[in-house]
């Protein structure tokens, strides 16, 4: 088997391991509400861009199309949609722990 | 197991299905069907119905996506085909414009410069369209003509000159970084070398053919390229002698036409006052006679050269008919030679005045002496064309004189002219050769179907593709005929023959042409297509938007009677287990 086409296997096994968080994602959001909701939002819009990511390194690898800038272009959005999605955590996890806003750490206990 | 399991099992499975299905490689599946049956009385009838779905083939051979410089009769050379039904209707239009309909090659003309865009177009018996095929030509009139040539280093940039510019070039460069470089010291109107491409008013000044740059020789056929014949700075690069010295044409330069310059780090630098074939050798040295020991005297080599005015004769007889040629072979070396003359395979049809088939004279240094080739074809010789080599030699040296003799019928009928195209008249194995082919019929007695033979063959003869075909000619045809040149074909000059017969009289005509080795071109890494990847990224997605959809369903049916989770609830949650 040669390159290309282990190239093209892992990217699959990575595409379809994105689309499983993203199902995985989808659930928790539906469950959640208000600021985690918004933060799963973004999570999933990410995982989103992550997945159109892998798509694009696939048709790269397959030798379909050449799209590198749209490569770039996924790879700042999915980093930018996990940093607003984080920020909604972290949020979140302030309004719960008032410990954390005190000494600016996050504390997430197991017991949780 | 649970009822949505079962449903997603099946999911995955016919999206898996539909992967084999799509999947290019399992698309031609053939089989075997037998059929048995049994004798019934009554009578059945069969109709199958065969569709053809294929559009027809079509190339565009001419013109290019490129830019021309002129406007009218620019040739339009295409193939078309259909494996299925058959062509049935072709038709070209330039810009959306009115269609015009395509029985063969043909010309045609744009007013305006700049951008042009032809589209041919060709139905097959089924009526199903090509209407993919176009090329994108520019026309800018005051383009200059097309200059030919491999060189690099410090050559003239010919492409950013206009025509006005390609008249008046100072400085005019040509170099081989790793062999050589001409510097003419005067203006140079390329223009003036440009040769016509057929009927085209367009010109093609073919540097790469007519000039030579390589190791350890300079060359520019002053024939062909007559305005290069110019004063110039000549360099030869990387040569290993220790004390060079300029040769023209194999002999020791006169001082007259070369003024050595230079020579340092292998690079001999000189004027020469006309071109030729220009190289080097080492200065002879012997050692220096007599007492002392001296560091040697140059001795100057007597050489032997000789030259004929002809390359190649190409004479077109009838049958029965005599004619003359003269051949001028003129002694250029410093030695008495011997010459003789043979005349091979061609004794047949040609002799010596006195009727000898061998002719041998001495020439001294300077000397020349015509000598006279009378050729006579025998009334019953068949009319067809006959090639061959005229040996001539002097002492140790040996030339030839390519002769190639058309003989047809006493009074043919029909008349037949063909030309090749001359930007196809040098050709590589595999290419296609275009030729030009006029059938006349000088007493116009109505529609005629005549046959038209066509050869392409080496000087000796050996025949390397023919074609047969029957053309109706009223009073004058012309058409354009392509033909492949086989792939193992070696280079060298090779005639293409045409006769037409009528009634078992033969008009012929014919043209030399080259056949050079094919350039190797470096083929960029063909990247290999996986195209099924497409299908297995549009089935993961496919599979994963159903799974995403279901669990959405699913969570709508539990929304009714299970509520979100908020942070209130992690607070509440949280004080709780502090016992708060």
């Amino acid at each position: 088997m040669n390159k290309i086409i282990w190239e093209i296997i892992v990217d699959v096994i990575i595409l379809v391991l994105t689309l499983v968080v993203i199902w995985f994602a989808f659930g928790i959001q539906q469950r959640l509400s208000g600021r985690l909701a918004t933060a799963g939002i973004w999570c999933i819009l990410a995982m989103m861009v992550f997945s159109i990511h892998n798509v694009v390194i696939l048709l790269e690898s397959s030798g379909i199309a050449s799209i590198q800038h749209l490569e770039r272009i996924t790879h700042t959005t999915f980093i930018v949609f996990l940093v607003i999605s984080s920020w909604n955590i972290l949020k979140s996890i302030r309004e719960v722990n008032g410990e954390a806003i005190s000494d600016h750490k996050i504390r997430i206990r197991k017991s949780y | 197991m649970k009822k949505e399991n079962k449903t997603l099992i099946i999911i995955f499975f016919i999206l898996v299905c539909l992967i084999l299905i799509f999947s290019p490689g399992l698309r031609n599946i053939t089989g075997k069907f037998l059929v048995s049956s049994k004798a019934v009385y009554e009578k059945a009838s069969v109709s199958i119905s065969v569709f053809d779905d294929i559009p027809p083939k079509v190339i565009i051979y001419y013109p290019l996506n490129n830019t021309y410089n002129y406007k009218n009769n620019i040739y339009l050379y295409y193939s078309a085909s259909d494996q299925g039904s058959g062509i049935d209707q072709i038709w070209y239009n330039l810009d959306n414009g009115i269609n015009i309909s395509l029985t063969g090659n043909t010309t045609f003309n744009v007013t305006d410069e700049g951008s042009h865009t032809l589209y041919i177009f060709a139905n097959d018996s089924f009526g199903v369209l090509n209407n993919t095929e176009s090329i994108t030509l520019f026309i800018n009139t005051s383009t200059g003509d097309e200059v030919v040539l491999d060189y690099g280093g410090t050559t003239t940039n010919f492409d950013s000159l206009n025509k006005t510019e390609q008249e008046t070039i100072s400085n005019m460069t040509l170099e081989y970084i790793n062999y050589g470089k001409i510097l003419f010291n005067e203006i140079i109107n390329i223009t003036d070398d440009g040769k016509d491409v057929g009927s085209n008013p367009r010109k093609v000044i073919n540097l790469s053919a007519y000039t030579d740059i390589s190791f350890n020789r300079i060359l520019i056929n002053t024939t062909e390229l007559p305005q290069l014949n110019k004063s110039a700075t000549l360099r030869l690069y990387n040569l290993s002698f220790t004390n060079p010295r300029i040769l023209r044409n194999g002999l020791l330069c006169p001082s007259a036409i070369c003024t050595k310059i230079s020579y340092a780090g292998g690079a001999l630098v000189f004027n020469a006052t006309s071109f030729s074939e220009y190289s080097a050798e080492e200065t002879p040295v012997v050692p220096g006679g007599g007492g002392g020991g001296g560091t040697g005297a140059v001795v100057k080599k007597k050489v032997s050269s000789f030259r004929v005015d002809k390359n190649l004769i190409k004479i077109m007889l009838k049958q029965g008919e005599t004619k003359k040629e003269f051949l001028e072979i003129e002694n250029t070396g410093e030695t008495e030679l011997d010459i003789s003359i043979n005349l091979k395979d061609l004794k047949e049809f040609i002799i010596f005045p006195g009727g000898v088939s061998e002719y041998s004279f001495k020439l001294k240094p300077g000397e020349k002496q015509t000598v006279q080739l009378i050729f006579n074809i025998d009334k019953d010789q068949e009319p067809d064309v006959y090639s061959g080599r005229i040996v001539i030699k002097g002492d140790d040296l040996q030339t030839f004189v390519t002769t190639i003799i058309e003989v047809e019928s006493e009074k043919p009928i029909f008349d037949i002219e063909v030309e090749l195209l001359k930007e196809f008249k040098e050709i590589a194995p595999g290419e296609e050769l275009f030729a030009e082919i006029m059938l006349y019929n000088p007493k116009g007695t109505g529609l005629i179907d005549v046959e038209v033979d066509y050869n392409i063959m080496d000087i000796g003869g050996k025949v390397i593709a023919k074609e047969h075909e029957t053309v109706a000619v009223e009073t004058k045809t012309s058409f354009v005929k392509d033909f492949t040149i086989p792939d193992s074909t070696k280079a060298g000059k090779y005639i293409f023959y045409a006769k037409v017969t009528y009634n078992g009289l033969v008009g012929s005509s014919s043209f030399l042409f080259d056949i050079v080795e094919k350039p190797h071109v470096e083929m960029p890494i063909q990247i290999e297509k996986y195209f099924y990847v497409l299908y297995i990224i549009a089935a993961i997605i496919a599979f994963f938007s159903i799974l995403m959809f279901y669990q959405y369903w699913q969570l709508r049916k539990l929304s009714r009677s299970v509520r979100k989770v908020t942070a209130e609830d992690i607070i509440k949650a949280k004080n709780k287990i502090q016992g708060r």
